[in-house]
C-alpha cells in the first residue's frame, strides 16, 4: 500500500535500529522508539514494522548467536541497508526543504 | 537492567503466556518468546511486576497485528470487524433479525440434512465394501430375496467364499425379568405387551467378523454363541448402547430381558457399523439364539425359516467368477421354491455402500439428495438474500463514508473486503447459532418422521462441514452482492453530501431483483408444500376398494419347525372354527398377504414384450366376501378347489382391462404371459392392499398353497378393537407357544399415511419458514425505499397528489418485483414439481389449486409486507419534509 515510502511509525523504528549500531534487536528497538517518542509502543507494533521495512529491503536481519544473557535464547539481529538509509536521509532532507520554505515565509 | 540471579525472578503471567501459544508464528516463536521474556524482566525491574505483567498482556494481544505472511490480510480483517460492529450497532433490531433468519434456514437445512446424512449417506462400516454382495436367488421368471435356512447352511459349507445369512424380527426389550412371562396356567407363551419393541438381526456366529465388525467394547460373536444349547447372547449396536443403555461400559457382560429370556449383552459394535442394507438393529444375535428367544427348537436345515443371505468375493475372484462358483453350489444342493420354478442360479447384488440401502440403488439416492438439497439450498438463499438486502441498504446508507474513502484513494479490493468481511461475521454469528439449534432440531426432526432410535443421529464431520460450508458461503455470497454495488459509481455525487436523491437506478434494480428471487424461491416452496399437503388429503380419499374398518388380522408366528403343511391346516381349521363363532364376527378367512400387513408378491406378466408388475395374492375361497370384494364376472374358487389346489386363477378389473381389453377373460388362460396354465375362471372388483403409494391394483388371486405363512382376516360387525382380547383369548389355548400378532386393518392403512404426512410436514414447516423469510425481506426493502424516497413523496403530496395516489404509486412500485419474481417462481415451480410426482398422491405435478393458493398465499402476504410501511411513509408531513431539505 505505501510502496517503497516511509510511514512514520516505521521512519522510527529504521533510525532506532541505526542509532542502535550494527548488532541490534527487536527488544532494544522498542525500548528506544519508546523513549523516543514517549509514548508506550507494543511488541506487535515493533514487529510489524520491521517485518515490513524488512519486505520493502530497509532493514535486513539474520539470526544471532545464542548468548548466556538470554538463557541461551537465539536473537533476530537487523542491520539497516544502505538503501534504507537513503531513503532516510531522503525523507529528512524533503522535510528540511519545507521547513526551510516555511522559516523563509515567515521572515518575509 | 542486569537480572537478578539472587531472588526467584518475576515470571510473565501464565494466562498471557498461554494466549501467546494460541498465536501462531512459526520459527519465530523462540525469539519472539525470548524478547518478551526479556522486555518483562526488564519492564518488572524497573517498573514493578503488575504493571510489566500488564504490558506483557499488551505486548502478546498486539503480536495479532503483526503480519508474519507479509500480507495484511489478517489486520485488516480485525479492523474490518471492529468496524462492521459498530455499524452493526446503530441498526440491532434489522441485524438481529436478519442474522435470527439466516440461523433458523442454517439451522433447518443442517437438521434435514443430518437425517439425510444419518439414514443415507454414513457409510455402512463394512470392511472392504466393494467385495461385499447380497446373494439374490434367480429364478426363471425373477429375482428373490431371501433363501430357505437350509440352503443358507449348504452355501455356507460347500461354497469357497464366506456367505453369512442374516434374518430381522422384533423381539420385547426390558431390563428386569418382573412382568413378562405369564403364568403357565394362563397361557404360558411370552406375552407380547410388555417392553420396549426392539429390531433383532439373527446372523450366523461369521457375520460380524466377515464384514468386519471390530468390538467397540467387549467382543463380538464367537462359534461357541453359536453353539446349540449356549446361552443367548447379543452384540448391541452403537446407537441402542448410546440411547438406551447410556453408554455404559458395565453394560457388558450385564443381563437383559428378550421376550422374557434372560441374555447376555457380550459386546457393542463401533459406531460406524450400521449393518449391510438396513438400518442398524438394536441387536445381533446368533442363530442359536433364535428359538431360545421364540420357544421353540433349535434351527436345522428342515427349518422353514426364510433367510437373506450375504457374502463376500473372495480376493482375485470377479463378481462373475463368484456367481457362477456359487450358482453350481446352489444348483447341486438348494430346495425348490414351492410354486415359483426351480432355482435358476445366483445372482451376486453390491452390497455394503450406502447406495445400496435405497430401493433403486444410487440413481434413486442422488435423485432425492438433489431434491434435498434444493430444496435446502432455497431456504437458505431466502436468508441471504436478506442479509444481502441488510448489507446493501447499509452501503447505501454509508455511500458517504465508501466514497470519502474512495476518494482518498483506498482500493476497491479493499472496501469489498471490508463488507464482505461484516457479512462473513454475519453468516458466522448465524452459523455458531445454528449449531446450537440443530443440536436441539436434529432429534426433534428424527422423533417427527420416527427414525428408529438405534440410528445414530449425532452430527459427524460430514454434518460439521456441511453447516460451516453453507455459513461461509452464506456469508460471503450475501456480501458480495451489495460490495460490487456499493463500490461502484462516481466518487463526487456522495461528497457532495447529497443523499440518496441522485442516481440511484442501480440499487433499486439491484433490491429488485433481490425481491424477485426471494418471492420466487418462497414460491417453488410454497407449492411444493401445496403439493403434498393436497397429496395427504388426496391419499386418505384414495379408493382402495373396500372398507378396512371393520378388519382385523390375526398373523400366528408359529414354532415353524413343528408346523408343517398338514400341522399348520388343522391349526386353521381349527382356530378359523373358533373365531367365526365369536359374537361380533360376521367372517373370517385366510390369506398369504392381508391388507397392509407389510408383505406382498409380486409377479410380472409379459406382453408384447413388456413386463407388467402384477400383484399375486394366495387366499382362502371366501377371502373376497370377507374383506369385501365383489365378483364381477365369473366366480370365485370354491373350498374344494383350495382344499386340492387346483389351477385356476382370479384376477382383478385392472387387470382384465390391462390384458383382455375387449373380450371376456373368463375361461383364458394366463399362457400367452406367464409360464403358468392356471385358467380364469373369474373377475374381482378391484382393491389396494399392498402400498398406497404404488396405486395399482393389477393383482391375481389363487387357491393358498402356503399355509404355514397365512394370516386370518376377520370381519367384525362392530368395533374391531374391542374383538382383538377376544381372538387372542379364542386362540392361545390352541397352542400357547404360538405368538399371536393382531392388529387392525386400519391401522396399517393409517400407516401408510404416514409417509406423506411426514412428507407434508417437513415441506410445510420449510415453506413456513422461507414465507416468514420473504417476508421479513420484502418489509425491510420497503421500509428501506420508502425512507429514501420520503422528500420525493412530501413533493408530490405538496404538488397536490392526493395520499391514496401516494400510496397506489407505493404500493405498484414495491409489489412490481413480487410480481415478476412470483412468475420465475412459477416457471421454476412447474419444472422443480415434475421431480416430486413419483410421491404425489392423486395429485397432478401441475395442480392448479396448488399452484393457485401458493401464489394468493404469497401475493396476500408480499402486500401485507409492503402496505405497513408505504402507509406510514404516506403519512409523511409534506412541510416538514420540505422543510428538512
Amino acid at each position: 500500500m505505501k510502496g517503497d515510502r516511509l510511514g512514520e511509525f516505521e521512519e522510527f523504528t529504521l533510525l532506532a535500529v541505526r542509532a542502535l549500531g550494527e548488532q541490534t534487536y527487536a527488544v532494544p528497538v522498542q525500548r528506544y522508539v519508546e523513549e523516543a517518542t514517549a509514548r508506550p509502543v507494543s511488541m506487535g507494533a515493533i514487529y510489524a514494522a520491521l517485518a515490513r521495512l524488512e519486505d520493502k529491503g530497509f532493514v535486513q536481519s539474520s539470526m544471532g548467536e545464542a548468548t548466556a544473557r538470554r538463557g541461551g535464547k537465539p536473537k533476530r539481529l537487523f542491520r539497516v541497508t544502505p538503501i534504507g538509509l537513503k531513503t532516510a536521509r531522503e525523507l529528512h532532507r524533503v522535510r528540511e526543504r519545507i521547513w526551510n520554505a516555511i522559516a523563509e515565509a515567515r521572515r518575509s | 537492567m542486569t537480572p537478578r540471579f539472587d531472588a526467584k525472578p518475576p515470571r510473565p503471567p501464565r494466562l498471557a503466556r498461554w494466549i501467546l501459544r494460541l498465536r501462531p508464528l512459526g520459527t519465530r516463536r523462540a525469539e519472539v518468546t525470548a524478547d518478551l521474556d526479556e522486555v518483562f524482566a526488564e519492564r518488572a525491574d524497573a517498573e514493578g511486576a503488575s504493571r510489566a505483567a500488564r504490558r506483557y498482556y499488551h505486548d502478546v494481544l498486539s503480536l495479532w497485528t503483526w503480519n508474519l505472511s507479509g500480507t495484511r490480510l489478517a489486520g485488516d480483517a480485525v479492523q474490518d470487524l471492529s468496524h462492521g460492529l459498530r455499524v452493526f450497532r446503530r441498526n440491532p433490531g434489522a441485524v438481529a433479525i436478519t442474522v435470527l433468519g439466516l440461523s433458523l434456514a442454517i439451522a433447518v437445512s443442517t437438521s434435514v440434512f443430518t437425517l439425510f446424512s444419518a439414514t443415507l449417506l454414513r457409510a455402512t462400516g463394512v470392511s472392504e465394501p466393494a467385495s461385499t454382495v447380497r446373494v439374490m436367488r434367480a429364478f426363471k421368471d425373477g429375482i428373490g430375496t431371501t433363501w430357505p435356512y437350509a440352503d443358507y447352511v449348504t452355501l455356507r459349507e460347500h461354497a469357497r467364499m464366506p456367505v453369512e445369512a442374516a434374518l430381522r424380527d422384533d423381539a420385547r426389550f426390558t431390563t428386569s425379568p418382573a412382568p413378562v412371562r405369564r403364568s403357565p396356567a394362563a397361557g404360558g407363551a411370552p406375552s407380547d405387551e410388555t417392553g420396549e419393541r426392539v429390531q433383532m438381526t439373527f446372523v450366523g456366529e461369521g457375520y460380524l467378523r466377515v464384514f468386519g465388525a471390530r468390538p467397540l467394547q467387549g467382543r463380538i460373536l464367537q462359534p461357541m454363541d453359536d453353539a446349540i444349547g449356549a446361552p443367548p447372547v447379543v452384540v448391541a449396536s452403537y446407537g441402542f448402547w448410546v440411547r438406551r443403555l447410556a453408554a455404559d461400559p458395565s453394560a457388558i457382560g450385564r443381563q437383559i430381558w428378550l421376550n422374557g429370556v434372560p441374555t447376555t449383552i457380550v459386546g457393542v459394535a463401533p459406531r460406524s457399523f450400521t449393518g449391510i442394507t438396513d438400518q442398524p438393529p438394536a441387536f445381533w444375535a446368533p442363530f442359536a439364539s433364535y428359538h431360545v428367544l421364540y420357544s421353540g427348537s433349535p434351527l436345522t436345515r428342515t427349518s422353514p425359516v426364510d433367510v437373506n443371505l450375504y457374502g463376500r468375493i473372495p480376493p482375485g475372484a470377479t463378481r462373475a467368477q463368484a456367481e457362477t462358483e456359487l450358482s453350481a453350489v446352489a444348483a447341486a444342493a438348494a430346495t425348490p421354491a414351492p410354486g415359483a420354478g426351480l432355482t435358476a442360479g445366483v445372482r451376486l447384488d453390491p452390497a455394503g455402500s450406502p447406495a445400496t440401502r435405497v430401493e433403486g440403488g444410487g440413481a434413486v439416492l442422488a435423485l432425492v439428495l438433489t431434491i434435498v438439497m434444493t430444496v435446502l439450498g432455497l431456504v437458505v438463499l431466502l436468508a441471504c438474500v436478506n442479509v444481502a438486502n441488510l448489507q446493501l441498504a447499509s452501503a447505501i446508507a454509508r455511500r458517504r463514508e465508501i466514497g470519502v474513502r474512495l476518494a482518498l484513494g483506498a482500493a476497491r479490493s479493499r472496501i469489498i473486503r471490508q463488507l464482505v468481511t461484516e457479512s462473513l461475521a454475519l453468516g458466522l454469528a448465524a452459523g455458531a447459532i445454528a449449531l446450537l439449534l440443530t443440536l436441539w432440531l436434529g432429534p426433534t426432526l428424527a422423533a417427527m418422521v420416527r427414525l428408529p432410535v438405534t440410528v445414530d443421529m449425532t452430527p459427524d464431520a460430514r454434518v460439521y462441514l456441511f453447516l460451516s460450508v453453507v455459513s461461509i458461503a452464506a456469508g460471503i455470497g450475501a456480501g458480495l452482492a451489495p460490495a460490487r454495488h456499493g463500490t461502484r459509481g462516481d466518487l463526487l455525487t456522495p461528497l457532495k453530501g447529497d443523499g440518496p436523491a441522485a442516481g440511484s437506478a442501480r440499487p433499486s434494480r439491484m433490491r429488485a431483483r433481490l425481491i424477485g428471487v426471494q418471492a420466487a424461491a418462497s414460491l417453488v416452496l410454497l407449492v411444493l408444500a401445496a403439493l403434498l399437503t393436497r397429496a395427504t388429503i388426496s391419499a386418505t380419499r384414495v379408493d382402495v376398494g373396500f372398507d378396512a374398518r371393520p378388519l382385523v388380522t390375526i398373523s400366528p408366528a408359529f414354532v415353524r419347525e413343528r408346523y408343517d403343511a398338514a400341522k399348520a391346516q388343522a391349526y386353521w381349521d381349527a382356530a378359523l372354527e373358533r373365531v367365526r363363532g365369536l359374537p361380533n364376527v360376521r367372517a373370517a378367512s385366510l390369506t398369504l398377504y392381508p391388507p397392509y400387513g407389510g408383505g406382498r408378491a409380486v409377479t410380472n406378466l409379459k406382453r408384447n414384450g413388456v413386463r407388467h408388475q402384477v400383484y399375486s395374492h394366495e387366499t382362502q375361497a371366501d377371502y373376497f366376501s370377507t374383506i369385501g370384494l365383489r365378483i364381477v364376472r365369473g366366480r370365485g374358487y370354491t373350498p374344494a378347489e383350495v382344499t386340492s389346489r387346483t389351477r385356476v386363477v382370479v384376477i382383478s378389473e385392472t387387470l382384465a382391462r390391462m390384458f383382455w381389453p375387449d373380450q371376456d377373460p373368463v375361461g383364458q388362460t394366463l399362457a400367452p404371459f406367464d409360464d403358468s396354465n392356471d385358467v380364469i375362471i373369474g373377475v374381482v372388483s378391484d382393491a389396494i392392499t399392498a402400498h398406497l403409494r404404488e396405486r395399482s391394483a393389477a393383482a391375481l388371486y389363487r387357491p393358498l398353497r402356503s399355509v404355514e405363512s397365512a394370516t386370518i382376516v376377520v370381519r367384525s360387525g362392530s368395533t374391531p378393537e374391542a374383538l382383538v382380547p377376544a381372538l387372542r383369548d379364542a386362540l392361545l389355548p390352541l397352542d400357547p407357544r404360538v405368538r399371536l400378532d393382531i392388529a387392525l386393518v386400519a391401522s396399517g392403512l393409517q400407516n401408510e399415511l404416514e409417509e406423506p404426512r411426514i412428507m407434508a410436514t417437513l415441506a410445510g414447516a420449510l415453506a413456513a419458514l422461507a414465507l416468514c423469510l420473504a417476508i421479513v425481506g420484502i418489509y425491510g426493502v420497503t421500509t428501506f425505499v420508502t425512507a429514501q424516497r420520503t422528500r420525493e413523496i412530501g413533493l408530490r403530496i405538496a404538488v397536490g397528489a392526493s395520499r391514496s395516489d401516494v400510496m397506489r404509486l407505493l404500493l405498484r412500485d414495491s409489489l412490481r418485483p413480487v410480481a415478476v419474481g412470483l412468475a420465475a417462481g412459477a416457471v421454476v415451480a412447474l419444472l422443480a414439481t415434475q421431480l416430486f410426482s413419483g410421491i404425489l398422491y392423486g395429485v397432478g405435478a401441475r395442480d392448479p389449486l396448488a399452484f393457485a393458493s401458493a401464489i394468493g398465499i404469497l401475493l396476500l402476504s408480499a402486500a401485507a409486507a409492503v402496505f405497513i410501511p408505504a402507509r406510514r411513509a404516506a403519512r409523511v408531513d409534506p412541510a416538514f419534509v420540505l422543510r428538512q431539505s
